[in-house]
């Protein structure tokens, strides 16, 4: 029951707010396109779930703007919860999709709507309805506000889609580059020679690295911090590490890694001013 | 479901943590587990453990857990003391107490809690000789 995205007709064109005619080539999407169009969605949303207590669960970080607009249009009961989940380094590349918020709402025997910001390879999506369906709800449908079809990895297809997009780096409302342009209210498509400019003129990202139990022992200090360079995973700053401290080193393997109060594992993109804990196995009790 | 945590350096006190207890008509079982600091590590004998928390995390990664005990059986309320610091032999370490319908639920959510106790909340012991 998939429902076809918007076509986009011609070109905006000009319509760049003076402020980022810098960064943006021009506007894919205005302001009065979406709005009209997450009405549209939202009419099918409501009519599709009519009689059922529905569970929005949203992806952060992409989807602020879109869910705001789209939930604020079903005058349904819902509950609402979020997935955290990144699935990009700080260069374009689709990584390996890592979560970083788990959902908190049971699913078990629910009307479920997934949202995404847009479906581009697949790959988040997949890796959420998989784990959404291990929850055993009613029923998920899918809702993203762009689908990019073009660098599709994943056999994924989404039921509510805003608008079909070519393969063109997009940011605003909500997408982002490198955590900027998420704030603009139009989708925008960038100007390549940011992104270029990003992936080599890599910034020195600082994190606090913290040692526990006899980790302390090993690295001879109960903290330390370390410069990255932008897009460094976890993965890569224990090696740089295990260079600065041998001992620790030896211990890689059984290593347990979290970032602030949560784990992660080695893919984990580090972000400026992450505080890192490295610890052996736990054994309270 | 009712939770209730505290990682504490001052000593278990096993009879004023059962005083605390609050059951509904509705609960049938309460199931309580002591842990004790034994005499030997590895089989060499000790006098204590000391033990260290990184305590943000292990209250943090205690709420997950109570979380998913939630969602999976039908607990009334849940406590846990864990203590850190030296803690000497035949001295209680770990007390947990599960309010629960029925025994079942009651022991296995026991069981499972320690289980992943053990293998998520950053608590870590060293011997002291």
């Amino acid at each position: 029951m998939r429902r076809g995205g918007s076509g986009l007709r011609g070109r905006s064109g000009a319509g760049v707010p003076p402020r980022w005619r810098k960064d943006l080539e021009r506007v894919l999407i205005s302001e009065k396109q979406i709005a009209r169009r997450i009405r549209a969605m939202s009419r099918d949303i409501q009519r599709d779930f009519a009689g059922h207590e529905m569970v929005v669960v949203s992806l952060l970080n992409g989807t602020v703007l879109f869910l705001a607009d789209l939930i604020r249009q079903l005058s349904l009961p819902l509950r609402l919860d979020f997935i955290g989940v990144s699935s990009y380094g700080a260069a374009t590349h689709a990584g390996k999709p890592v979560f970083t918020k788990e959902l908190r709402l049971s699913v078990r025997g629910r009307d479920v709507l997934l949202v995404d910001d847009i479906l581009d390879t697949g790959k988040t999506l997949a890796r959420v309805l998989a784990k959404l369906r291990a929850l055993e709800p009613r029923r998920i449908r899918t809702c993203v506000l762009l689908n990019k079809t073009a660098r599709r990895l994943e056999k994924v297809q989404a039921d509510y889609v805003g608008f079909e997009i070519p393969d063109l780096f997009v940011v605003g409302y909500g997408l982002d580059f490198a955590e900027r342009y998420r704030n603009l209210p139009f989708v925008g498509v960038l100007r390549s020679r940011v992104y270029d400019l990003a992936g080599r003129d890599s910034v020195a990202r600082p994190v606090t690295i913290r040692f526990y139990s006899f980790f302390k022992d090993l690295s001879g200090c109960a903290e330390t911090r370390e410069t990255v360079p932008e897009g460094s995973t976890l993965g890569e700053l224990l090696e740089a590490l295990a260079a600065r401290f041998p001992k620790l080193g030896g211990m890689e393997k059984s290593t347990l890694t979290a970032v602030g109060l949560d784990y992660q594992d080695r893919s984990y993109v580090l972000q400026e001013g992450d505080e890192v804990s490295l610890f052996p196995p736990v054994q309270g009790g | 479901m009712k939770r209730w945590l505290i990682i504490t350096d001052a000593p278990l006190d096993e009879a004023a943590l059962a005083g605390g207890r609050a059951a509904s008509s509705e609960m049938g079982a309460v199931v309580s587990f002591l842990g004790l600091v034994r005499g030997t590590e590895n089989g060499a004998p000790i006098c204590a453990l000391e033990y260290e928390s990184f305590q943000r995390m292990a209250e943090r990664q205690l709420g997950l857990l109570f979380d998913e005990m939630a969602s999976r059986w039908p607990l009334e309320s849940v406590r846990l003391a864990h203590r850190v610091g030296v803690v000497k032999v035949k001295e209680p370490s770990l007390w947990v107490e599960i309010v629960a319908p029925h025994r079942g639920e009651a022991f296995a959510a026991c069981q499972w809690l320690i289980g992943e106790m053990k293998r998520v909340v950053p608590i870590w012991k060293r011997p002291v000789n």
